[in-house]
C-alpha cells in the first residue's frame, strides 16, 4: 500500500490543480462580461410556495413585466441591447436557510449579476448575507430595520424602514380622523401576539397613551388560532372604542375578526398594523364588503397619483387579470432601477452595478412612482425618499388616502 | 350576564362543529387504533371541494355539501386500501410517520393547485347575524351547528341500530372475538376510515360557511380535535360530540373572562390535566364507540 501513497498524492495534487484552473477560468469569464453580451442574468430568490407564495409570485410578476418592457424596448443599450433574463429560485416560505442556499446557487452556479428579492424579511436577511459574500448587489422590498443596519455594501432597499411605519401609524390615524372632525378618546387594540405585530401594537399603545387617549381594550391572540371572534368582538362592543387598531399575520384571523366585527354592527374605523396579507388582492376578494372602511399602512399602492402609473397598472392587469399589489409594484420599480444601474455601469459586472446603485438617485421613470416621488439610496442602502402610505379598502381595492399629497381617494367612514 | 350567555351560545354553536370533525378522528382511533395526523387536511379538502363546487360549478350549497360527503368517503376507503392497511398491526411509529407525511403531501398539493391565497365562499349565510337584545348569533354558525347535530345523532343511531354499526362496535370491543364470529375486519376498517373522512369533509364544508380556506387551515382544527377526543374519551363517539361542545364553551368563556390570547392555553392545560387525572376522558372507559 505504502508504495502507492506518493502516486495517490500526486494524483490528488493534479486533480486539485485542474479544479483550481477550471474555477479560475470561470471567474475570469465572469469578470470579462463587458460590452455586447447577449443577456444579463438577474436572480429572483422569492417564496414561490408556502404561506407567502402569493406575495412571492406577485413580485415575480412585477419583475417579469418590467423585464419584458425593457427587452421589447431594445434591452440594455450600454451592453449592445443585451436582454434581461430572470432566473427564479424558490425559497419556500418557512425556512430562511433555504433562502440562503437558493441565493448561493443563483450567485455561484447561475452567475447572476444582481438579485431582486425576497419579500419576506427573514428570507431577505439570509439571502442578502449570501449576496454580500458573493459581492452581488441585491435590491429588496423588505423593510425590517436590521436589514439596513449591518453595514452591508451590496444591499439596497426600496421601502421605508419598519420603524418609520411604526411611528407613522398613530400619526396618520389621528391626522385622518381629526381632519374628518372625529375626536379620538379611546382606542381598542386587537392583534395577534407574534413578535412583530405585538411589538407594533405595544408601540402604538405607548404613542396613544402619550396623547392622553385611553386604551380601552388590549387583546392579543396567537396567529392562526382565532377560529371564532365572537368573544373578542363582545369585548370590543363593551369597550365602545372610537378606533380599533390591530391586525394579524394569521391567514384566517383577520378575515374572521373583521367579518364578525362588522356583522355585529360595530362601525368604529379599523386600522391594520400587520401589513402582509391585508394589502393583497386575495384579501379583498375573500372579504368583499367586509373589507370596506378598513385602513392600513403600505409601502406602495397602485392608486398613487403619479403620472404614468395608471398605464403600468393597466398593463399589469391585462397581463395577470388582477391589479398590482404592493410588492408587485415595488418589484417592477426595482427592475427599472436595476436597468438604470446596469446602463450606468456599462458592463454586466456585479461590482460595477453595485457602485452605480450606491449613488443612485432618480425622480423620473418608474422610480418616480415610489412614495416620496423618487428613489435615493443612502449610505445604509435605504431609499431615503420613501414614506409609508395609508390605504383604505373600497370595492375590493386598497386606495391611497394619506398623506394628502399621495391621496387617490378621500377617506370615508362607516355610518 | 349577557356576556356569559353570548359566550355560551357561541361556544355551543362552534363546539358542535368541533364535535363533528372530532367524531371522525375518534372513530378511526377507536376502530383501528390509528392516530390520524392527516385528519385536519381532510377537513381542508372538504372545504376546498365545497368551494370549487359552489364557486366554479355553481352547484347549490346544499347539493355541494351532499356531494362532498360520498367523495370524501371514497377517498377515505382508497386511502385505507392503498396506505393505512400497510401500517396496521405495526407499532405506532410507522402510523405516525405515514399520516404526518400524508398531511404534508396534501398541504403541498393544495398549495400548488390553489396557492396560499385565503378563499371564502360568498353565500347568503356568511355575513348574516341574528340580534337578540345584546346577543348576536352568526347564521352560518347556526346552520353548521344544526348539520353537526343531525349528523352526530344519525351516526349514533347507525352504530346502535344497523348491522354494520354493531359490527364496528364489536370490532372495537374485542377484535379477536369479532373475527371469530365472522366479522370482516378489513371491511370494517375501510368503513371506519371512509366515515371518518366523510365527517371531516362534512365539517369542512360547514366550517367554510364562516371561516376562510387555505392550504394550512387543517392544522388549527386538528389541534382542537385532539383536545376534544381526549376530553370526551379516545374512541368514544358521543364523548367526542359532548367534548366538542365543552371545548367550544370553555374557549369562549376563557376568552371573555380571562383573555383572548389565553383561550387555547386554557384548553391545553385542561388537556394535560385530563391525561393525568382521567386518561380515558370524561365520558368513561376506553374502547367503546
Amino acid at each position: 500500500m505504502k508504495k502507492y501513497v506518493p502516486s495517490i498524492a500526486l494524483l490528488l495534487v493534479l486533480i486539485l490543480a485542474l479544479v483550481g484552473c477550471s474555477s479560475s477560468k470561470q471567474q475570469t469569464t465572469g469578470d470579462q462580461q463587458t460590452k455586447a453580451v447577449p443577456e444579463v442574468k438577474i436572480g429572483m430568490p422569492y417564496p414561490l410556495t408556502g404561506v407567502v407564495a402569493e406575495q412571492g409570485n406577485n413580485s415575480v410578476r412585477g419583475i417579469k413585466l418590467a423585464m419584458k418592457e425593457i427587452n421589447d424596448a431594445g434591452g440594455i443599450k450600454a451592453l449592445g441591447g443585451a436582454k434581461l433574463v430572470p432566473v427564479e429560485g424558490d425559497t419556500g416560505s418557512s425556512d430562511p436557510a433555504m433562502a440562503a442556499s437558493v441565493t448561493r446557487r443563483l450567485v455561484t452556479n447561475d452567475k447572476v449579476v444582481a438579485l431582486l428579492g425576497c419579500y419576506a424579511s427573514n428570507m431577505t436577511m439570509q439571502a442578502s448575507t449570501e449576496a454580500e459574500k458573493g459581492q452581488v448587489p441585491m435590491l429588496s422590498e423588505s423593510f425590517t430595520d436590521q436589514l439596513s443596519e449591518r453595514g452591508y455594501k451590496y444591499y439596497f432597499q426600496l421601502p421605508a424602514k419598519n420603524s418609520q411605519f411604526g411611528q407613522k401609524t398613530v400619526d396618520y390615524v389621528f391626522m385622518v380622523l381629526e381632519k374628518e372632525g372625529i375626536k379620538v378618546n379611546s382606542v381598542a387594540l386587537a392583534s395577534s401576539n407574534d413578535a412583530a405585530v405585538k411589538g407594533q401594537s405595544d408601540a402604538v399603545k405607548k404613542e396613544v397613551e402619550s396623547r392622553n387617549c385611553k386604551v380601552s381594550l388590549d387583546e392579543h391572540w396567537p396567529p392562526g388560532s382565532l377560529t371564532d371572534a365572537t368573544a373578542l368582538v363582545t369585548k370590543i362592543k363593551n369597550a365602545n372604542p372610537d378606533v380599533i387598531i390591530g391586525g394579524s399575520l394569521g391567514a384566517g384571523d383577520l378575515a374572521v375578526f373583521l367579518r364578525t366585527l362588522r356583522a355585529s354592527g360595530i362601525k368604529a374605523p379599523f386600522f391594520n398594523t400587520a401589513g402582509g396579507q391585508f394589502v393583497e388582492p386575495s384579501f379583498g376578494e375573500s372579504m368583499k364588503q367586509y373589507a370596506d372602511g378598513s385602513f392600513g399602512l403600505a409601502a406602495w399602492n397602485h392608486t398613487l397619483p403619479y403620472k404614468g402609473l395608471e398605464d403600468m397598472v393597466k398593463k399589469f392587469t391585462a397581463a395577470y387579470g388582477v391589479w398590482p399589489s404592493q410588492e408587485a409594484g415595488e418589484a417592477y420599480i426595482m427592475t427599472y432601477i436595476l436597468k438604470d444601474a446596469i446602463e450606468k455601469a456599462g458592463k454586466a459586472d456585479p461590482k460595477a452595478i453595485r457602485d452605480a446603485l450606491a449613488g443612485y438617485q432618480s425622480n423620473t421613470g418608474p422610480a418616480a412612482w415610489m412614495t416620496g416621488g423618487g428613489v435615493k439610496f443612502g449610505p445604509t442602502g435605504c431609499n431615503e425618499m420613501a414614506v409609508p402610505v395609508m390605504i383604505e379598502w373600497k370595492d375590493n381595492q386598497p386606495h391611497a388616502v394619506w398623506p394628502p399629497e399621495l391621496q387617490s381617494m378621500q377617506p370615508f367612514f362607516l355610518k | 350576564m349577557s356576556e356569559l350567555l353570548q359566550a355560551l351560545i357561541s361556544g355551543i354553536l362552534i363546539g358542535g362543529v368541533y364535535g363533528l370533525f372530532s367524531m371522525g378522528l375518534t372513530l378511526v382511533f377507536g376502530v383501528m387504533k390509528l392516530v390520524n395526523f392527516a385528519h385536519g387536511e381532510f377537513i381542508m379538502l372538504g372545504m376546498y371541494f365545497t368551494y370549487v363546487l359552489y364557486t366554479f360549478f355553481h352547484v347549490p350549497l346544499i347539493i355541494a355539501i351532499i356531494i362532498v360527503v360520498p367523495v370524501m368517503y371514497g377517498i377515505g376507503v382508497l386511502l385505507y386500501k392503498g396506505l393505512f392497511k400497510r401500517v396496521m398491526g405495526h407499532s405506532d411509529l410507522p402510523q405516525i410517520v405515514l399520516t404526518v407525511a400524508l398531511s404534508l403531501f396534501i398541504q403541498t398539493v393544495m398549495m400548488m393547485i390553489f396557492t396560499s391565497d385565503m378563499r371564502t365562499m360568498d353565500t347568503p349565510y356568511g355575513g348574516k347575524f341574528y340580534h337578540l337584545g345584546h346577543i348576536f348569533i352568526n347564521q352560518a354558525q347556526l346552520i353548521a351547528f344544526v348539520v353537526a347535530l343531525v349528523c352526530s345523532l344519525g351516526l349514533g343511531q347507525m352504530l346502535v341500530r344497523t348491522d354494520v354499526g354493531k359490527a364496528m362496535r364489536a370490532a372495537v370491543d374485542d377484535l379477536e372475538m369479532a373475527l371469530m364470529v365472522g366479522i370482516n375486519s378489513q371491511k370494517i376498517y375501510a368503513l371506519a376510515v371512509g366515515i371518518g373522512n366523510a365527517l371531516a369533509g362534512l365539517a369542512g364544508a360547514v366550517i367554510l360557511l364562516y371561516y376562510p380556506v387555505f392550504p394550512t387551515v387543517g392544522v388549527t382544527f386538528l389541534c382542537l380535535g385532539f383536545v376534544v377526543i381526549v376530553l370526551g374519551g379516545m374512541g368514544n363517539i358521543t364523548g367526542a360530540f359532548i367534548g366538542g361542545l365543552l371545548l367550544g364553551c370553555i374557549q369562549q368563556i376563557s376568552a371573555v373572562y380571562i383573555s383572548v390570547d389565553l383561550q387555547n392555553a386554557v384548553l391545553f392545560i385542561l388537556f394535560v390535566i385530563i391525561l393525568l387525572v382521567k386518561p380515558t376522558g370524561l365520558m368513561g372507559k376506553e374502547g367503546t364507540l
